[in-house]
């Protein structure tokens, strides 16, 4: 991860936040991204990404700090965040150590992605969260699992278990899964 | 813990006790730097100034409680009562949205996520002095968990995401959202 992925992957992220906001992308993009505290959120994860790759990782946990008491979001350096990331509100935002998340994912608020904390935690433990999948506000990502691309997980929904692609997720806390 | 007993040099070992606890779980070496790190941490520094404050409580010096913890709440959302009692070894992953009751007791090297709730009430049948919430030792405690009521929460229980919990749980069990399972099974059955 150099400094010039990184940047491109910034300048993707607001291209991304200017289309979905039906908003020309240009200089000005990236003026609004100071009064913007989701997009800000993001822009700070990639430096905080960028610093663990390249050596300073006590530098990233920092930037990390920073993000959580500006903006409640406390995502690690160590996550593995695709391109076109979108936040809708930055407040209660976590997501942990071991997690791959891929590209065109929204989160909206108060998300958890992590492998913990439960009982049967392995140190090999992983989230995998694939292309194009929207999840709600209050979803809850916790365990070792595979999130399918193009799903859906609607408010409140909790995953423990691995979900398949295109799915449609909407159930509370251990009710049985059902696709449709 | 024993109230009662909380000096000054009890309070700081509770402080080393849970940032050796948080490094040794997130799979670290305890040592000088991961130590600062530790603490410097935002889950670290609001759990370090709460202990200070439980001092603070117990030696009911007035007035200086409240601006601290107008401090933590500010920064970090994180709104514990001085009065709570919380045992060593204590993991805070983060600190956001944490909001424990004065009459929260806490037992022995408890893990906690983010967003988590104890408190006696709004409900049918609120007893502000009597009502206490106990949590044993080593239960952990999933992101937006909800803890409401007059209840007990036994030893080494698993409480998934976003539970609402409002009985007591025996021991050894794992909970998520309505299903209630031995330990044993692991995974939620």
């Amino acid at each position: 991860m150099t400094l010039k992925t990184t940047l491109g992957l910034i300048a993707a992220d607001t291209r991304e936040r200017a289309r979905l906001e039906d908003k020309r992308y240009g200089a000005v993009s990236y003026l609004k991204l100071i009064f913007n505290p989701p997009a800000l959120a993001v822009v700070i994860y990639r430096f905080q990404h960028w610093l663990h790759t390249s050596g300073w990782p006590r530098a990233a946990e920092g930037l990390r700090g920073l993000n959580t008491v500006l903006f409640s979001t406390d995502i690690s350096p160590r996550a593995v965040i695709g391109e076109h990331f979108f936040l809708y509100h930055a407040n209660g935002i976590y997501i942990g150590d071991k997690v791959r998340i891929g590209n065109n994912i929204s989160l909206i608020h108060h998300n958890t992605i992590a492998t913990g904390p439960r009982v049967d935690e392995q140190p090999g433990d992983l989230v995998v969260i694939d292309d194009n999948t929207v999840i709600g506000c209050g979803v809850r990502i916790v365990g070792n699992l595979t999130v399918g691309h193009d799903s859906f997980i609607g408010t409140g929904a909790v995953v423990t278990e691995s979900l398949p692609s295109h799915s449609f997720h909407f159930s509370g806390p251990g009710e049985k899964m059902e696709l449709s | 813990m024993n109230a009662t007993t909380l000096t000054f040099r009890r309070t700081l070992s509770l402080i080393k006790s849970d940032v050796v606890a948080r490094i040794r779980y997130t799979g670290g070496r305890p040592g000088f730097w991961s130590g600062l790190g530790g603490l410097l941490s935002p889950a670290g520094s609001a759990l370090a100034v709460w202990r200070f404050q439980a001092w603070l409580n117990r030696k009911r010096i007035p007035l200086l409680n409240k601006f601290i913890s107008m401090g933590n709440l500010v920064l970090f959302a994180f709104e514990v009562e001085p009065g709570a009692e919380i045992g060593e070894g204590f993991i805070l992953l983060n600190p956001v949205g944490i909001m424990l009751h004065g009459h929260t007791k806490i037992g022995r090297h408890c893990v906690f996520a983010h967003q988590i709730t104890t408190t006696l009430g709004p409900r049918i049948g609120l007893d502000v002095i009597n009502d206490y919430i106990v949590l044993g030792d080593h239960v952990v405690v999933s992101a937006g968990v909800r803890i409401i009521g007059n209840l007990t929460i036994g030893a080494n229980t698993w409480i998934g995401p976003n539970t609402v919990v409002t009985e007591s749980l025996p021991a050894d069990v794992i909970v998520l959202g309505k299903q209630i399972c031995p330990r044993a099974a692991l995974t939620p059955c």
